[in-house]
């Protein structure tokens, strides 16, 4: 038996927006932890992973270690139909094959019922181990996102170097260059607007822009991304609702001199 | 109980001789192969497989293993040629030793060897292939002659060529290289080519090398490569054949194609040049 209730049916609304996008279908692995989903794109060089901890669902019930199997497209459907200050309570009975959502209306007054069908997926799980990075760089989600869609327009890839004086991203294309560079501010009174760096060693890498910008879909999430950068190691994005949602993208850096 | 179905030429009288399955080294590869002695003849075994997609009923019972064995004589010149030329122990200032065939037969590396002394008339077809002494005591020692090996050959080569139009598996080699618009020179080396290909499969590249320096291929050299190649080479047609199997449709309903979310589509355009998979990165667990 799995039941899980989530009073800000919201969250999983905008996790579903953020995965929909770069996958098709995966299992969310219900355990007593929480449900977590771990999925990589077509290509096999983005990954994705989810975490919707335990302790941001009340109740949380989970008497064993179950995958739910969905098309993302399907479920995110269903969701569409929730509310956004809705309560969303999900359900699996003993036999697994359907995903029973419980829609409640803030005033208790509108009950939306669905029901989706399970499917066996067979998915690769890969270990991401625990990795020192060069680089942590912090900003704003929207910022992030702003960067992302601007440099779109120049080229296919973004270099993002950072040093000790600020992060700056470069793109370079064939109708010109671009150049943003954010500088770590100190006052703390600009809140969510402000960049941090926390730095071991300089690095610059390189990234595909339409992966980049693929994942700054998650940003209604949380109003600051973490980007987290070692050379030849996959760049970490995240997304962290500290009381319930971490949503983290890994993306393989270009190597240019590879051909 | 396993069985084998064999099919197998119908020989002028009814034999009720057992079939002998002995190993023997290929003569191409060096391998260690399965032939069958009977009546005094050397069959080749051909094992016609169809991906273990049939079985056999025998009486009530039903034999799992569908393959069938073709049974087809061969030369046994063909094995024993590469026996020959080791046992000969030719080097750059001898032309090597006369060896009675019982030593050439010696079963030590293979003990199945010994048998084919039973063959027909085996000394009078390793003649045609060595130069024979007569000792004192009567006994004839043989040793292979490379002239006589290239002269055994090339009258093989001219006995299957003239009667090339004969064998429809030959015609089939050469269909669509077979038109009007190919002249006459050409045709017959096209035809020559893919005869000592066929011969060829039977010895050592060596011998192949030495025959193809004897015949002239002026009009073939001029055509493009590629074209030869396709033309002459056996092994590439069969290549072909199975490369035409498997571009059949897929048996069943066609796989659902997967819908793309939008940000999948954009995706699926983008330039993951130089980008290497996570798995490289991360283990599978």
């Amino acid at each position: 038996m799995f039941e899980a209730r989530l009073s800000q049916g919201s969250v999983l609304k905008k996790v579903l927006e953020a995965v929909k996008e770069l996958v098709t279908d995966a299992n969310f692995d219900c355990s007593e932890t929480g449900i977590s989903l771990q999925a990589m794109d077509n290509s096999h060089v983005a990954l994705v992973s989810v975490l919707l901890k335990a302790d941001g669902f009340d109740p949380y019930t989970c008497d064993r270690n179950i995958p739910l199997g969905v098309n993302l497209g399907s479920l995110n459907k269903i969701l569409k139909c929730a509310g956004n200050e809705d309560t969303i309570t999900l359900k699996v009975d003993d036999t697994g094959d359907t995903l029973n959502l419980l829609f409640e209306s803030q005033n208790n007054d509108r009950f939306g019922e669905y029901e989706l069908k399970l499917m066996d997926i067979d998915q690769e799980h890969l270990g991401i181990p625990e990795t020192e990075y060069d680089a942590i760089v912090v900003l704003s989600s929207g910022e992030f996102q702003r960067i992302c869609r601007d440099l779109s327009g120049i080229s296919e890839s973004v270099s993002i170097s950072v040093t000790k004086e600020g992060v700056r991203f470069q793109a370079k294309g064939e109708v010109g260059t671009g150049n943003i560079t954010l500088r770590p501010s100190s006052s703390v009174d600009k809140g969510s607007e402000s960049v941090s760096i926390k730095l071991t060693s300089p690095v610059d890498l390189t990234f595909s822009l339409k992966y980049l910008s693929n994942f700054t879909k998650a940003a209604p999430l949380s109003d600051k991304v973490t980007l987290c950068m070692a050379t030849n190691t996959p760049l970490l994005v995240e997304y962290n609702m500290e009381e319930c949602a971490l949503v983290r993208y890994y993306l393989a850096p270009k190597i240019e001199d590879e051909e | 109980m396993h069985g084998w179905i064999f099919i197998k030429e119908y020989g002028k009288e009814n034999s009720n001789e057992s079939l002998l399955s002995i190993r023997l080294p290929h003569p191409r590869t060096g391998q260690a192969v399965r032939y069958i002695l009977q009546d005094q003849t050397l069959l080749e075994i051909r094992k016609l497989d169809c991906e273990s997609q049939r079985s056999w009923f025998i009486g009530s019972t039903v034999q799992s293993d569908g393959s069938l064995f073709c049974l087809t004589p061969i030369d046994p010149l063909f094995v024993l040629i590469p026996i020959l030329d080791t046992c000969r122990r030719k080097t750059s200032d001898s032309n090597g030793l006369f060896i009675p065939l019982e030593d050439i037969l010696d079963g030590e590396q293979y003990p199945s060897l010994p048998k084919l002394s039973v063959l027909n008339n085996i000394e009078k077809y390793v003649g045609w292939v060595c130069d024979c002494q007569v000792m004192n005591s009567g006994k004839v020692v043989f040793r292979l002659n490379d002239e006589k090996v290239m002269a055994w050959l090339k009258l093989k080569i001219s006995h299957i060529l003239s009667n090339f139009d004969s064998f429809n598996s030959l015609k089939q080699l050469i269909q669509h290289m077979n038109n009007d618009s190919i002249d006459d020179r050409l045709q017959k080396e096209i035809r020559l080519k893919a005869t000592i290909e066929i011969v060829m499969e039977y010895l050592p590249l060596l011998w192949r090398e030495r025959l193809m320096a004897v015949y002239n291929f002026d009009a073939l050299g001029r055509l493009e490569v590629s074209n030869t190649q396709i033309a002459d080479n056996p092994a590439d047609y069969y290549a072909r054949k199975t490369m035409r199997k498997e571009v059949l449709p897929p048996k069943g309903p066609p796989t659902k194609k997967q819908k793309l979310s939008t940000g999948q589509a954009v995706l699926a355009k983008a330039n993951i040049k130089g980008m290497k998979k996570l798995t490289t990165f991360f283990a599978k667990k």
